[in-house]
């Protein structure tokens, strides 16, 4: 293939060919299969290369969030496949079942006679930021404080992170709860904003932590009107539908 | 491939491309466990399966996001028969088994069978792409990561010290070489259908 040719696949692929040149380049991809392959394979390779050479492209978010959830779903997948240790431990672990039972079964009643408060809600999940294998410093530590609900140091760390790190909107996230539990409000609440602004995967999980923060500021108006703009295809739209009916 | 009607699955496919992740936690709790069970009961482990899982899902994301991937039978059908052949390449690669495939216990509609195929072709491409990638001159190397990078070839120009034009010449000329080389390889021909 010439290399006249390679010029004019990259002008038909930026729309910078004449009107003229772009005729004969289509009635040549309709006539000329050696040229029409060559063309097919220049053009998928141009997609391959932006994908795997952007940094910023979308595709690196996706496999970032991928990445995460898959590596919570095998942990716990790991976790239930383990064989169950000794039967005392397993006596020991029923007991821990009917207290915790009993314990839910209190505050529910508790609960039912009083109105929602933060703390109802700020059980997090456990985090985790670290890739198998992987055990970055900071990254690690970050992930050990907020699991330990260090929210002081867990906040540290991120700031640390988002250092390098500027657009991680996943740590982002974390560090705003970790705001919220030490009641730094303000900046919680702008970080919170910035992200449910954006179109990223946590959008909706920045609003319902943005409610939250206004739950813990005793502020129910704004919290429900935080709640009431997740939307329905999102993950805690149900929790912020059952927060509403208590609310209301 | 027009005139199939698709799939309310496609669901999945959109979800994917929004990275949605609600969408694919939903494909990890529904669709998963069947992969992890016929790969453990086929001598692989957990850590295995996790690893073939990500890598369909990423080509599934890939593939839908370059070539508008329409699903035209349910995902379940389409993925796990991704899954699977992709382990049982894994084997045969690894751990040079022979492995016989017992399609008998699940009947596979043919147009999961075709999808399915299709992705895997595309998969296939990628990482002979990526190969070629590899094998391709430094200079050209360089250019090409500086292109797709910074992306305003005004900046590409100025950051290697060479005019607007010749840059863009340069990396049309690159992505010809690697053409070129990838049509060259036996590879390419054998996945050429």
């Amino acid at each position: 293939m010439k290399e006249e040719n390679y010029i004019a696949f990259d002008n038909y692929l930026s729309q910078s060919l004449s009107q003229e040149d772009l005729f004969a380049f289509e009635e040549k991809l309709s006539t000329d299969e050696d040229f029409k392959e060559a063309f097919e394979t220049y053009r998928e390779l141009s997609g391959f290369l932006e994908r795997s050479l952007d940094d910023g492209h979308a595709s690196k978010e996706f496999e970032t969030n991928l990445k995460s959830i898959s590596q919570n779903y095998f942990e716990k997948e790991k976790k239930q496949t383990q064989p169950t240790k000794a039967s005392r431990t397993f006596r020991i672990s029923q007991l821990a079942i009917a207290a915790s039972v009993a314990v839910f079964l209190g505050l529910f009643i508790f609960n039912t006679f009083s109105g929602p408060d933060y703390y109802d809600y700020s059980n997090h999940d456990a985090i985790s930021l670290t890739v198998r294998g992987n055990t970055e410093d900071v990254v690690s530590k970050a992930q050990n404080a907020f699991n330990n609900r260090d929210f002081e140091a867990a906040e540290n760390y991120f700031t640390q992170i988002l250092k390098t790190n500027t657009e991680n909107i996943e740590v982002k996230l974390y560090k705003a709860i970790s705001q919220i539990e030490q009641d730094k409000f303000n900046e919680a609440d702008a970080m919170l904003s910035e992200i449910a602004s954006g179109q990223s995967a946590y959008k909706y999980e920045a609003v319902w932590y943005a409610a939250l923060s206004k739950l813990k500021q005793n502020d129910d108006e704004a919290c429900l009107l935080l709640l009431r703009e997740i939307s329905e295809d999102a993950d805690t739209y149900k929790k912020a539908q059952k927060l509403i009916n208590k609310l209301d | 491939m027009g005139e199939k009607k698709i799939h309310e699955d496609q669901k999945y496919i959109t979800g994917l491309l929004q990275n949605n992740s609600f969408v694919i936690q939903s494909i990890y709790d529904k669709y998963v466990p069947k992969v992890v069970n016929y790969i453990k009961q086929n001598s692989g482990s957990a850590d295995e399966a996790q690893d073939i899982v990500q890598d369909v899902i990423i080509t599934i994301y890939n593939q839908a996001s370059q070539k508008n991937l329409q699903l035209t039978c349910p995902f379940d059908a389409y993925f796990f028969l991704l899954c699977k052949r992709k382990w049982l390449n894994y084997l045969k690669k690894n751990y040079n088994k022979e492995v016989t495939i017992n399609e008998s216990t699940v009947s596979i509609s043919d147009n999961a069978q075709e999808l399915a195929f299709a992705t895997e072709l595309f998969g296939e491409k990628q990482a002979l792409f990526s190969e070629m990638f590899k094998q391709l001159g430094d200079a050209c190397k360089d250019l090409l990561k500086a292109t797709f990078k910074i992306k305003s070839m005004e900046e590409v120009a100025e950051s290697l010290g060479v005019t607007y034009a010749y840059a863009r010449k340069k990396k049309s000329l690159c992505i010809g070489k690697l053409t070129e080389m990838v049509r060259k390889s036996p590879k390419f021909n054998q996945l050429k259908l």
